[in-house]
């Protein structure tokens, strides 16, 4: 039995957007929250500077990668971290860091369609929520003006709205606006992109300088991470605990939970209890931490009596196209997206084939650009003047698939490995289906035909890559055999213990999962607060 | 140490030779009319053995075809070519290679390319892009080290489009500032 040195209300395992909005929320409210971190604190300034010293150029290259919380690891080749097991490869991307995987998303923040929570009621496939859109509609608006999203209350996103949005849209690019006009003929309209990057000053972060590196990171925070709101709750006196990995999760003989085990960067081992515990990790993490949890009580983990903790993953499956425009676009300046395109984003087809949103990115291929000049044999001065007329004509088009869930799709534990901290390492399933390639194969299609309308050479379309949106693993619904919460986010299992994050989420949708995170933190935080209350 | 002065014409082609002699043709009729001069100071003597940092130096400007580099990055670079196996042999065999080709003394007498095509040897010549790819990614990659970053800001592929786009994490263009076309790029299509 380890000392239990933390005693609190309210207990988070995670400091990403997921628990840091719950650990505000319910500090407004009063309750005493102490949040348990694996990661370490960074500065905004050393991360800029890690990207600028790494030799890699992974989203995460420039984020610390520690022993005693190792995550994914891509930019050094293959990932030692996750053993890929299954037909496909998600390369998955995430930090374990206080602020969690916000220092370097790309703020979309997009609601989900009313009939993505309803999924096998309106187009026989995947399953259904057990909330629907209004339910969760209040909590949308309260996270964008937590979050300052910045959108276009006339552009219709499909999403029906209570409140404008806090902040205006962000303008297009030159090359948003010469491309979209283009592209009208092909049916695609594009719209602003709901962000959550200031448009303008706003809870006093600045405005957006349009850096165009907004992942891997912002270098002025104009753009939203979960910091922000770990700095409010701090000062409402939240404790947060970094460096501090949980293990294990403990029960009574009544399967209430009574304790979590840690274990601090310097090897010290503690336990911590609370009246309710949240765990707000992410699509991977939160799952491991049940598993990692199994008892004699529990011998396949906690909250898992339907077997379905880990199961489920849904990414939303990418492709993008790279092509060279006759006229230069000058892309690469301002924001990394800015608008999208909701065209095939719903319809009848969903019957049988994912929906996907497409985006233009402003993303710079420089050093792509230089390489495969550079393979090609060409030489300076010829290679100066192919590298800029290649990033000053070059585009690229990318597009987010939903996908379904599928059973097999997910994680289980390898007992007989561990990783850096001694944890069982997690061999990892994935897989498409027919569903998936028929998006994948319609959007192929799709940027042949752009292509051909914009006059474009050199165009490449890539192989299907994830995300990093890590979906589905401990879901949510109304019965304990097929999910893992109920529609409040508490495990059918254990009453008080909750799971925030992707990991709840019955069906992918389209939208980047964020925004869909923070709403659902903060309408568990009212429930949570509920339960504290009324016992 | 010797000043040397040689046209950029002559210097493109003399590197051009031993590389990519399948792209000579376009490559050199956008510098056969460049006789802006490549002013720079090669070392005449040093020790074969263990060459000295202005080798290195000189044969990065060669091979960049720029009369200037960062020290800095260059002073970073050295040690790490020197370690790689054979790294100081191909320092100076690449940098006597290329020295022999720009002196052949009918440089300047069309068709000068068929004088140096292929002349550089089957390893100076990997070396050579081996070097130029460090220079203009900022990055060193050899497949038995894991890579290293030798340069951010001095990375020549920036040069490429400074002025016109931004350099990531370093320059940005203001609110708004995106929604035109960039003020430098009146001076390319």
């Amino acid at each position: 039995m380890r000392t239990t040195d933390i005693s609190t209300d309210v207990l988070i395992i995670g400091s990403g957007v997921a628990g840091a909005l719950c650990a505000y929320r319910l500090a407004q409210k009063g309750i005493k929250v102490t949040i348990l971190e694996a990661g370490p604190r960074v500065k905004r300034e050393e991360i800029v500077s890690g990207f600028r010293n790494s030799p890699y150029l992974d989203l995460s290259a420039g984020y610390p990668n520690t022993p005693w919380a190792p995550r994914p690891d891509w930019g050094t080749g293959k990932d030692q971290y996750i053993e890929q097991i299954g037909p496909e490869v998600s390369a998955m991307e995430y930090l374990r860091v206080v602020g969690g995987t916000t220092w370097h998303w790309s703020a979309n923040s997009i609601r989900l369609l009313p009939s993505d929570f309803k999924m096998h009621t309106t187009h026989g496939v995947g399953v259904d929520w057990p909330i629907d859109y209004d339910e969760l509609e209040k909590y949308y608006t309260e996270a964008e003006y937590e979050m300052g999203v910045a959108g276009d209350d006339t552009a219709d996103t499909g999403s029906p709205r209570s409140k404008p949005y806090p902040n205006p849209p962000i303008p297009p690019s030159y090359s948003d606006h010469t491309l979209s006009k283009k592209l009208e003929s092909l049916g695609i309209s594009f719209i602003a992109r709901p962000a959550a990057r200031n448009s303008r000053a706003y809870d006093g972060r600045g405005q957006c300088q349009g850096f165009g590196t907004c992942s891997p990171i912002c270098p002025t925070g104009a753009q939203y991470s979960a910091m922000v709101h770990i700095q409010k709750a701090e000062k409402l006196g939240v404790q947060l605990i970094e460096n501090t990995r949980a293990d294990r999760i403990n029960t009574d003989s009544n399967g209430r939970i009574i304790s979590v085990d840690y274990t601090h960067a310097d090897g010290t081992r503690r336990s911590a209890t609370g009246k309710i515990v949240v765990v707000a990790a992410n699509g991977i993490e939160t799952p491991r931490l049940l598993l990692m949890s199994a008892s004699d009580g529990y011998p396949h983990g906690l909250a898992n009596s339907s077997g379905e903790v880990g199961r489920n993953f849904m990414d939303h499956p990418g492709l993008s196209c790279r092509m060279l425009s006759p006229e230069p676009l000058y892309v690469d300046r301002g924001p990394e997206s800015i608008i999208t395109s909701f065209s095939h984003r719903t319809g009848v087809f969903q019957q049988k084939r994912a929906a996907w949103t497409m985006s233009l990115y402003n993303r710079n291929f420089f050093h792509k650009t230089t390489r495969n000049s550079l393979i090609e044999g060409v030489l300076p001065p010829d290679l100066d003047e192919l590298i800029r007329y290649r990033s000053l004509h070059e585009v690229e088009f990318d597009v987010h698939l939903e996908q379904l869930p599928k059973h097999q799709n997910g994680i289980t534990l390898d007992w007989s490995n561990r990783d850096s901290a001694g944890q069982p390492v997690m061999r990892f399933y994935y897989s498409l289906d027919n569903y998936e390639h028929a998006g994948l194969k319609f959007a192929r299609d799709i940027f042949w035909k752009i292509s051909n309308t914009l006059q474009c050479t050199e165009t490449k379309i890539s192989e299907a890559y994830s995300h990093h949106h890590l979906m589905g693993t401990a879901r949510m619904g109304d019965k304990a055999l097929t999910s893992v919460v109920d529609h409040e986010c508490r495990t059918h299992d254990h009453k008080n213990m909750f799971l925030l994050g992707s990991a709840v989420f019955p069906t992918s949708g389209t939208a980047n999962p964020t925004l869909t995170i923070a709403a659902l933190s903060l309408r568990a935080a009212d429930h949570i607060k509920h339960q504290l209350t009324v016992g | 140490m010797s000043d040397f002065k040689i046209t950029r014409r002559d210097l493109v082609a003399s590197l051009v030779g031993g590389v990519t002699a399948g792209l000579l043709g376009s490559y050199w009729s956008k510098f056969e009319d460049d006789t802006t001069l490549f002013d720079i100071e090669l070392p005449t003597s040093f020790d074969r053995e263990k060459p000295p940092f202005e080798v290195f130096l000189a044969l990065s400007k060669l091979v960049t075809v720029r009369t200037s580099l960062d020290i800095d990055a260059a002073k970073r670079m050295y040690p790490i070519f020197m370690d790689e196996p054979w790294g100081s042999q191909h320092i100076v065999s690449s940098y006597t290679q290329i020295l022999s080709l720009i002196d052949l003394p009918s440089h300047t007498t069309p068709p000068f390319t068929s004088l140096v095509r292929g002349k550089l040897g089957k390893g100076e010549s990997w070396f050579t892009s081996h070097l130029l790819t460090t220079w203009y990614l900022g990055i060193y990659y050899h497949e038995a080290r894991p890579p290293v970053r030798v340069t951010y800001e001095s990375a020549l592929m920036f040069d490429s489009i400074r002025g016109v786009l931004p350099v990531p994490l370093l320059e940005s263009t203001g609110y708004g500032g995106w929604t035109e076309p960039p003020a430098g790029s009146k001076r390319y299509k």
